[in-house]
């Protein structure tokens, strides 16, 4: 290749990296902590434990009991099976309030059978996941900003290869230890880069489905298809068309029928929620929501049927899925890692990390190589860039582990603890790139690791006040799930306590012709 | 480069439009490919701006680029236009 097509790849890999970058390294250290949401929805409850399910028998009266004290509801609600990450069976209806505005309301049956509007204890797991797919922002605005980021990922993915590509097999294993920094920092990020590409083009390519999939039929739609477009995939994509209420009353199937109809049509489903579509109504229709556990990438099913006769109007399986669905679905299961189990989640996590470290080493790089080995002052767009990179990332580290912290130290009251959450979070973001901007670059760096070791070393000591059982005992009683995150909470307060240190040691003894030195210059 | 990286994002949609739309609408079932062919969007989209950074300057981009989107537009409508394709639905 000539050398001015690499020189134009290289531009582009700097500015769509630099770009993305930020909001890149947000979704991926969410993302990879979101990777076990499930889990983590059970460890910020109160007890951090698993609890027994409640019964199936429940679901019906649960249904009657909403739809008595709000018949409106009857449009549209879901009903969510009990599970082992969430024991309680709920009913779940977005009300729509006449000024446009939507209440949520999570509805159980209380053991003496009366309804209680449930507000979730904690936000921590829904909120890494907005945290994931926003990147804190807004969540329409973030999604979609999210999506234009997986365009720039794209080509930051293909002018990483290109640039890359000529030098592939000598360097692919090299990490070169040694005086040269920035040598090491290259191949660091390049060594995740190529060896976890295939991860890196399967997220930008399924990130952008799911963040703006639907804003991209647009142009088919009026480009191509004359309109139509909708009506062809309308099938592959959703599970069951609009219906309109006929305005005839008909009575409910109870649950349990419903279940049992949608069982023999897909013999050995799990199923997991049930969303009903005008219950009550002639034309009402249920579509139940599984997994089936078979050799395919995706395990999702569903079967749609007549919520007054039963009557089957769609039954989807991984076995009949249509290419488009399979396509689609296998996308998504892709993305979200749900094909597997503990080996595949931990990978993910894995892979996921070392994706945001690609993100901050390419802002450090960036820094690196425009270094000016003689002068005395370093341009002050590096400067910037390095104080940007130290607030945004390490502020977005160490917000979700204050937002750990604060799942366990915050006086828990009916909603409260998820206002606490997202405030602690977003106080420890904004703080940390205050702090960034007003301190020297190394002198920030320091201070903000030591604050993300600390806050992820008090982790442990948290639960066990909060819990009142040392992690000892956890351990020997088998909780795994508040063991596992107390360990990796010590890992990375170790991770974070190093890097601390290596910043302090590169800034007081390393080359003084840095963005990173506190040393004063000779003359 | 500048030249270049307008052709990549002012041509880029357009072009992978047409090629992703000419490959549906020919398909032998449209139902049933329409949407593999609109996932593969994402990468051709990629693939057609990164395509604009290998010409040798932003003029040269342009012209490429662009005839290939005014080629690939007049083919999609008129095979539209003369009943030669169909949409399904």
């Amino acid at each position: 290749m000539k050398s001015s097509t690499l020189r134009s790849f290289i531009a582009v890999h700097t500015w769509v990296g630099l770009i993305a970058g930020f909001a890149l390294f947000i979704a991926f250290y969410a993302g990879a902590i979101t990777v076990f949401n499930k889990q983590l929805h059970v460890w910020e409850t109160h007890s951090a434990k698993k609890e027994t399910p409640q019964s199936l028998a429940q679901a019906q009266p649960l249904i009657d009991a909403v739809l008595a004290a709000h018949p409106q509801a009857r449009d549209g609600f879901s009903v969510k099976l009990p599970s082992e990450y969430e024991p309680s069976l709920l009913l779940d209806w977005d009300e729509r309030k006449p000024d446009g505005s939507v209440i949520e309301h999570n509805f159980k049956l209380a053991p003496d059978g009366s309804l209680i509007d449930v507000k979730p204890e904690s936000e921590l797991s829904h909120f890494l996941v907005r945290l994931h797919y926003t990147a804190g922002l807004p969540t329409q605005l973030g999604t979609y900003l999210l999506g234009l980021v997986c365009v720039l990922y794209g080509l930051a993915l293909v002018s990483g290869v290109v640039i890359y590509a000529p030098s592939f097999f000598k360097d692919l294993f090299a990490l070169r230890l040694g005086k040269n920094l920035k040598r090491l920092w290259q191949d660091a990020h390049n060594a995740v880069g190529i060896l976890s590409l295939p991860f890196h083009i399967m997220f930008a390519w399924s990130s952008a489905i799911l963040t703006f999939g639907l804003l991209l039929m647009a142009p088919f739609q009026f480009l191509v298809f004359d309109g139509k477009l909708l009506n062809l995939v309308q099938p592959d994509i959703f599970i069951s068309k609009p219906v309109a209420a006929a305005g005839v009353q008909a009575p409910l199937l109870p649950v349990q029928d419903l279940l049992d109809i949608a069982l023999r049509q897909v013999p050995g489903m799990q199923m997991t929620y049930l969303r009903y579509k005008h219950a009550g109504d002639a034309h009402g229709v249920v579509e139940v929501y599984g997994d089936v556990a078979q050799r395919t990438l995706t395990g999702n099913a569903a079967v749609v049927l007549g919520t007054s006769d039963g009557k089957v109007e769609r039954v989807l399986a991984p076995s009949g899925f249509s290419p488009g669905t399979m396509f689609l679905r296998g996308l998504t299961s892709l993305h979200y890692g749900d094909f597997g189990h503990a080996a595949v989640l931990w990978i993910y996590f894995v892979l996921g990390m070392a994706g945001a470290f690609l993100f901050y080493s390419g802002n450090l790089l960036w820094i690196e190589s425009r270094r000016k080995h003689r002068l005395r002052e370093q341009p002050r767009n590096t400067r910037w860039m390095a104080q940007g990179t130290l607030g945004i990332c390490l502020g977005c580290v160490a917000g979700i582990a204050a937002l750990f912290l604060v799942n366990k130290l915050a006086p828990a009251g009916p909603g409260g603890l998820a206002v606490w959450e997202e405030r602690t979070y977003y106080a420890v973001f904004f703080a940390a790139i205050v702090w960034a901007f007003i301190r020297p670059p190394a002198r920030a760096a320091h201070e903000l690791l030591m604050l993300c070791s600390i806050l992820s070393l008090l982790l442990p000591f948290s639960q066990w006040y909060a819990g009142g059982v040392n992690p000892l005992l956890s351990a020997w009683r088998g909780e795994t799930v508040i063991v596992v995150v107390d360990l990796m909470a010590l890992l990375f307060a170790w991770i974070y306590w190093r890097m601390a240190r290596a910043v302090l040691r590169r800034g007081l003894h390393g080359d003084p012709h840095s963005v990173w030195s506190l040393q004063a210059l000779p003359g | 480069m500048r030249g270049k990286s307008f052709a990549a994002i002012l041509l880029g949609l357009p072009l992978a439009v047409a090629l992703i739309g000419l490959a549906a609408l020919l398909s032998s079932d449209q139902a049933r490919h329409t949407l593999p062919w609109l996932l593969v969007f994402f990468p051709v989209w990629i693939g057609v701006m990164s395509v604009a950074f290998l010409f040798r300057s932003g003029a040269r981009a342009w012209l490429w680029l662009g005839s290939a989107c005014v080629l690939a537009y007049a083919v999609l409508y008129g095979l539209k236009a003369s009943g030669l394709v169909r949409i399904a639905a």
